[in-house]
């Protein structure tokens, strides 16, 4: 084979193995860009949480990242996808049962306050930077950069296994 | 002390006590009082917390229900009502917040303060949450999140518990404080009534004791005095009215002790004068007597004059002795006297045995009157038996041993005669008449240790005497006396030991006379055996 052969075959390597990558990166980067990440405020002194710590956390029986700083829970209204995602994966319950678990609680003095509720992602992010201690769930590709996001089980949104897909 | 005063200060000491125990009663009353205000604060404060707990727990229910759940359904924001409802509860919070304060005490009602001003920043957030709720939901969710939900975490859980178990024990305290008022001012007015009682009753024992022993000393000593223990004294020392008036008994009975004493030492003196008027009554009574019969006396003596009595029926009995007129020439005058009152002294005992009343001495002569004043039948055999006693007595005297050795004529008649006295100095009981000068002549004419009687006595007595008649011529021969000399008592009415009256004698006189013969016969004695009395 001549050298230009040569050039030539590594070139169509090049261009397949681009190609190739390019198909791969692409469909990996659109199914990071779905992913729910768990973005919290900068004073949130954890950065990785089991899903079971996780769970207690969304259900209201771990209020206090420390003792002087609360939990804040802003979830997304309903009918939004990553509150569907959130009552499915963490909550396992359906809309009503939601509703009931937190109305119950606060009826028992179980918590002084419950998950505000917001109309969007922005909203969820502009309140996450005015509120210390609060976490919120949006999609990972509308997290702004320089927010905190928690690993779920030691995984980001995007990575394989990961809990919020 | 005066027992007035004790009585005072036992009074005023239980009235002192009295008035502690109200004053007691009115304390625990004021402290109950205070007691139940407190605990009607504490109540109040506590029914207000609750209030305020359960409105604040409300508000933040409602704020994290409308947070969490009720956000879809009020995306447009609250309505006007929920707002003015929200603004209502929080004012009417404030109001029981400020109503908190002002029943709070100094050191509560700071805390209540600063939980007023926490409680006004947590209003505010949740006024700028409801306001912004739906409508600027960013703002309502991080003012709920960032200031409202802190602040009411810290009032719930921490703040508002702590006050309301403050509060709590300040309720408790406050009901405790009253229990233990209550129970110690019942305990001190127990204590108090009963020391009362026991006072009272300790000083009514002592006081009626002590006055109830002193009127006893009292009692027994002025009965003592009562009845003449005049030196007795009652012992009572106290300085009270018991004390005077002990002190007024025993000066009363000094007092009538000295009375005692001068009135017996005057009574003694008055005794000694009444027995020396006495005796001198008695001597001249006996004097009196000696010269007058005793009833005679005793009418002069009541009415100061007797007068004459007339005594148709009297026996005159005249002595005269014989021998007298040679002894005078013989004896000494004293001899003499003394012989004649010897004589004359066993004639008056014979005289006053058989009841007749002598009246008089004339020289050697005897004079003597039986049935009078005293009327009696009996009288010529009294005057003859008295007679034969005399004519005994004298014969006694006719001894060697007797210088004045007499014989003695008796003469006896019986008539009427007037009594009387006469004199106003020396009385003279005496009798006046006939019969009188005849009874004298029968003496007169009488024989030595015999009796001669009148015929008129001889009739009186012939049942009892033997008699032997004799007659004489008067002196100018014109008239003639019929007279008896008395020999002996009847010999069947003579006692053949005593030579005496027998029963027969007594018999007789009894059924004459009507009246019992009391024998004063005694039975003569020969010279011999009878010594000379001189």
């Amino acid at each position: 084979m001549s050298l230009s052969g040569l050039l030539k075959t590594m070139r169509r390597l090049l261009l397949v193995t681009g190609f190739l990558w390019v198909l791969f990166f692409q469909a990996g980067v659109a199914q990071a860009a779905e992913d729910i990440a768990l973005v919290a405020h900068p004073t949130v002194p954890v950065d990785n949480l089991s899903f079971v710590q996780a769970r207690k956390i969304l259900l209201g029986n771990h209020q206090y990242w420390s003792p002087d700083l609360r939990v804040t829970l802003l979830i997304r209204a309903p009918v939004a996808r990553e509150r569907d995602l959130l009552l499915k994966k963490f909550y396992e319950m359906s809309e009503p049962q939601f509703r009931q678990h937190w109305i119950s609680k606060i009826f028992r003095a179980e918590t002084t306050s419950g998950p505000k509720v917001v109309f969007s992602s922005d909203m969820a992010l502009e309140l996450l930077v005015l509120i210390p201690g609060s976490i919120t769930f949006v999609r990972a590709d509308q997290v702004p950069k320089g927010l905190k996001v928690i690993q779920i089980d030691g995984r980001l949104p995007g990575d394989p296994g990961y809990s919020l897909q | 002390m005066k027992i007035q005063r004790r009585l005072g200060l036992s009074f005023l000491l239980i009235l002192i006590l009295y008035g502690v125990n109200l004053g007691l009663y009115a304390w625990g009353n004021q402290k109950r009082s205070v007691s139940v205000e407190v605990l009607q604060k504490a109540l109040s404060r506590q029914v207000l917390f609750s209030s305020i707990k359960q409105k604040l727990s409300n508000i933040q229910k409602e704020v994290t229900l409308l947070s969490q759940v009720m956000a879809a359904l009020a995306a447009e924001g609250l309505g006007v009502n929920e707002i003015k409802h929200f603004r209502a509860q929080t004012a009417l919070i404030t109001s029981e917040i400020d109503k908190l304060g002002r029943l709070s005490e100094a050191e509560m009602s700071r805390e209540i303060k600063s939980f007023e001003e926490i409680y006004l920043g947590l209003s505010q957030s949740w006024q700028i949450f409801y306001e912004n709720f739906g409508i600027n939901h960013a703002k309502a969710i991080a003012e709920l999140a960032v200031r409202a939900d802190p602040v009411s975490t810290h009032l719930m859980v921490d703040l508002l518990p702590r006050l309301y178990e403050e509060e709590q024990m300040r309720v408790e305290t406050a009901v405790l404080n009253y229990y233990q008022v209550e129970a110690w001012a019942k305990q001190m007015t127990r204590v108090i009534f009963l020391l009362t009682i026991l006072i009272t009753l300790t000083i009514a024992f002592f006081t009626s004791r002590y006055i109830s022993l002193g009127l006893s000393k009292l009692k027994e000593g002025a009965a003592r005095i009562g009845s003449g223990t005049l030196h007795h004294r009652i012992d009572i020392q106290s300085q009270d009215e018991l004390g005077d008036l002990a002190t007024s008994f025993n000066e009363m009975g000094q007092n009538l002790l000295s009375t005692q004493e001068a009135l017996n030492e005057a009574h003694e003196t008055l005794e000694n004068r009444h027995q020396e008027a006495e005796k001198q009554r008695q001597n001249a009574e006996s004097l009196l007597l000696n010269i007058l019969p005793q009833e005679i006396a005793q009418e002069l003596k009541t009415k100061d004059r007797v007068a004459p009595k007339y005594f148709e029926d009297v026996s005159i009995l005249f002595t005269d002795f014989v021998g007298f007129t040679a002894s005078t020439e013989k004896l000494a005058v004293d001899e003499l006297v003394l012989a004649l009152h010897d004589y004359f002294t066993a004639f008056d005992q014979i005289s006053e045995r058989y009841g007749l009343e002598k009246l008089k001495t004339i020289g050697d002569s005897y004079m003597c009157v039986a049935g009078l004043p005293q009327r009696k039948p009996s009288h010529p055999v009294d005057a003859i038996l008295a007679a034969f006693e005399m004519i005994d007595a004298v014969k006694k005297r006719q001894v060697s041993e007797n210088p004045a050795q007499w014989s003695v004529r008796i003469g006896i008649h019986t008539g009427a005669v007037i009594a009387g006295v006469v004199g106003i100095q020396k009385f003279s009981f005496d009798i006046w008449g006939d019969s009188v000068n005849y009874a004298k002549r029968m003496e007169s004419r009488g024989i030595s240790d015999r009796i001669n009687i009148s015929d008129r006595t001889y009739a009186r007595v012939k049942d009892f005497f033997a008699c032997t008649h004799r007659r004489q011529l008067s002196e100018n021969k014109e008239k003639t006396f019929e007279m008896y000399l008395v020999d002996d008592i009847l010999p069947g009415l003579k006692d053949a030991q005593t030579l005496g009256p027998s029963l027969a004698f007594s018999e007789r006189y009894q059924l004459y006379f009507q009246r019992p013969f009391s024998s004063h016969w005694q039975k003569p004695i020969k010279n011999t055996e009878m010594p000379f009395e001189s």
